[in-house]
C-alpha cells in the first residue's frame, strides 16, 4: 500500500489545477492562475465542422495536455510524459510511478468516473486528475472539480484511463521528477503571455482567436432562420456550456486569466500589466452578461427571449475587448 | 492574495432553487468596486444550471423519440442503448471492437436479430449492461417480443 502525502486543493481548471498541485507537491509554488497563464490555455476556437453532441464545437480552452507541457517546459522543470496501448502496461506504469513516490497525473474520460457529480457525465475526454496512492486494487484520487478526496476501483481506473472517441486520453500519464534549484518565473511569465496573444490576434485563420469569435457572431445570426428556433437555441446552448460548464471558472477562462494578468503585474513589477488586468476583469463580465442573455433563450421551448442578433452584438463586444486586450499584450518586451 | 467573500454584488447568483446540488466547485470573480480578483467555492450558479439542465433535456427527448422507433420496429434496441450511453456509431465500434458498417446493420432489428452471440457479449460489455437487457428493454411490449421468436424460428 503507498498512499503520498498529497494536499487537495481545488481549482478552476482541471488541467492548471493539477499542474500546481503536482509542482506544489515538489516543493515548487506555483498558483492555479500562473499555471494557467505560463501554459498558455486561453484560446478561442469555432470548429462548425466538428459535431460534439449534435452541435458545433466551440472551445476556449488549448489542446488537452499542452498547458502541464509548455509551463513544465518553460519553468525547466523535468516531466515523464506517456501514452499505451494495453492497459495493463499503463497501469503497471502507473503503479511503478507510485512506488518511486510521485503523484500522478491521468487524463481520463469523463463518462465512467464514478464520483464524478451526474449532471457532468458525459463522453469528455480531456478531463485530468492525479493519482496519489494505491492500496490492494483501489486508487486513491485527488480530483479538482469534487470537493473531497476520491478512490476508484482499477476496473474503473481502466476503463476512465482509456475511454474512447474524440481526444481519446490512451492512458496519458505525466509527472514531474525533477525540479531545477533556482526557479525563475519572469521569462516563463514573458514568453506564456506572447504565445497567448499570438493565439488569439496573431494566426492569420478565421476560426481561431478573436476571428473566431467574430465568425461565431456572424453565424449566431443566421441561426434561426437556418435551423428554426428550437435548434437554434440548442446550439446557442452548447456555447454557453462550453464557456460556463465543468472546470472553465467562470466566463471561459477569462476570470482565472485577468487573475493571472494581475499576479504577473505584481511579480514583473510593470503596472500595466495591472491596467490590462482589469481590462480582462470587464470583457469577462461581458462574456458573463452574453451567457446570461443567453441562457434565457435555452430555458423555455418555443420563442426565443432575447433576438440573437442582440447576442451577435454582444459577442462581437467581447470580441473589441479582447482584441484590444491582446494587441497591447502582443506588445511585451522580452529581456 | 485573494479575498474570500460569500457575496459579491456584480457577478453572483443567489443560491435558490438549484437544480443539482452535488458538488460545489471553485470559481473565480471580479469584483468590479474593488478592481480585484476573488474567488469562492461554490455551486453552479442558476443561469448555468439552465444551460446544463437543456442538454440533459435534448438528450432525453432524442432517446424518447428512439423509443418510439424500437416500439414501431423500425429500430433495434441497440439505437436505444447508443442513445442512452450518449455515444454514436464511431464510438460504440470503438468500445465493442465491431466494425462500424457492422455497428449500422445491428441498429435496424432485421441486423439486430442476426447478432451472434459473441458479438451480444461485445455489445453488452461496451454499453455496460446483460445481455438479456439488450435483448428484450423493459419498455417493449409483449407482443413485439412473440414476433421477434418466430422471425428467430
Amino acid at each position: 500500500m503507498i498512499k503520498l502525502d498529497f494536499e487537495h486543493r481545488q481549482a478552476g481548471h482541471c488541467e492548471s489545477g493539477v499542474t500546481s498541485n503536482l509542482l506544489h507537491y515538489h516543493g515548487l509554488t506555483i498558483s492555479e492562475p500562473m499555471a494557467f497563464g505560463i501554459g498558455s490555455g486561453l484560446f478561442f476556437s469555432y470548429l462548425p465542422f466538428l459535431k460534439m453532441q449534435h452541435a458545433p464545437v466551440t472551445s476556449f480552452r488549448v489542446w488537452p495536455g499542452m498547458v502541464f507541457d509548455r509551463t513544465t517546459k518553460l519553468l525547466g522543470v523535468k516531466t515523464h510524459i506517456q501514452r499505451f496501448r494495453k492497459p495493463e502496461e499503463a497501469m503497471k506504469a502507473l503503479n511503478e510511478a507510485l512506488d518511486q513516490g510521485f503523484p500522478v497525473g491521468l487524463q481520463v474520460g469523463t463518462f465512467h468516473l464514478p464520483f464524478f457529480p451526474p449532471e457532468y457525465r458525459m463522453h469528455y475526454n480531456m478531463h485530468n486528475m492525479v493519482v496519489y496512492g494505491y492500496d490492494n486494487g483501489t486508487y486513491f484520487v485527488s480530483d479538482t472539480v469534487v470537493e473531497k478526496r476520491a478512490e476508484i476501483s482499477y476496473q474503473d481506473l481502466v476503463r476512465v484511463r482509456f475511454a474512447k472517441g474524440a481526444f481519446a486520453p490512451c492512458g496519458r500519464m505525466y509527472y514531474p521528477y525533477q525540479i531545477p534549484k533556482n526557479v525563475d518565473v519572469t521569462p516563463a511569465i514573458i514568453r506564456g503571455i506572447h504565445k497567448t496573444a499570438n493565439n488569439m490576434v496573431g494566426v492569420p485563420f478565421p476560426l481561431i482567436g478573436t476571428k473566431g469569435i467574430r465568425y461565431l457572431s456572424g453565424q449566431m445570426r443566421k441561426w434561426p432562420k437556418k435551423l428554426g428556433e428550437e435548434k437554434a437555441a440548442y446550439y446557442l446552448g452548447q456555447v454557453l456550456r462550453m464557456e460556463e460548464e465543468i472546470g472553465t471558472a467562470g466566463a471561459g477562462f477569462r476570470y482565472i486569466y485577468g487573475a493571472f494578468l494581475n499576479e504577473a503585474g505584481d511579480i514583473l513589477k510593470q503596472d500595466w500589466l495591472k491596467e490590462v488586468s482589469l481590462e480582462m476583469g470587464e470583457a469577462a463580465t461581458s462574456w458573463r452578461a452574453f451567457s446570461y442573455k443567453g441562457s434565457r433563450n435555452c430555458k423555455k421551448r418555443g420563442k426565443a427571449e432575447e433576438s440573437y442578433d442582440f447576442l451577435a452584438d454582444m459577442l462581437i463586444d467581447c470580441a473589441d475587448k479582447e482584441e484590444k486586450i491582446f494587441r497591447k499584450l502582443s506588445k511585451i518586451k522580452f529581456y | 492574495m485573494y479575498k474570500e467573500k460569500s457575496q459579491l454584488a456584480a457577478d453572483a447568483c443567489p443560491d435558490e432553487e438549484l437544480i443539482y446540488q452535488n458538488n460545489r466547485e471553485l470559481f473565480y470573480f471580479f469584483d468590479k468596486d474593488k478592481n480585484c480578483y476573488t474567488r469562492r467555492v461554490a455551486y453552479q450558479c442558476e443561469t448555468n444550471q439552465v444551460i446544463i439542465k437543456q442538454g440533459w433535456d435534448a438528450l432525453e427527448e432524442r432517446i424518447d423519440g428512439i423509443k418510439e422507433q424500437v416500439i414501431a420496429g423500425k429500430l433495434s434496441p441497440l439505437a436505444y442503448y447508443m442513445e442512452k450511453n450518449q455515444m454514436d456509431v464511431p464510438m460504440l465500434s470503438q468500445y465493442s471492437g465491431i466494425r462500424k458498417w457492422r455497428v449500422k446493420k445491428h441498429l435496424i432489428p432485421k441486423g439486430f436479430m442476426k447478432l451472434s452471440a459473441n458479438d451480444l457479449d461485445r455489445y453488452s460489455k461496451a454499453l455496460n449492461i446483460s445481455i438479456e437487457e439488450l435483448k428484450n428493454p423493459g419498455f417493449l411490449t409483449r407482443t413485439l417480443s412473440v414476433e421477434r421468436k418466430e422471425t428467430n424460428d
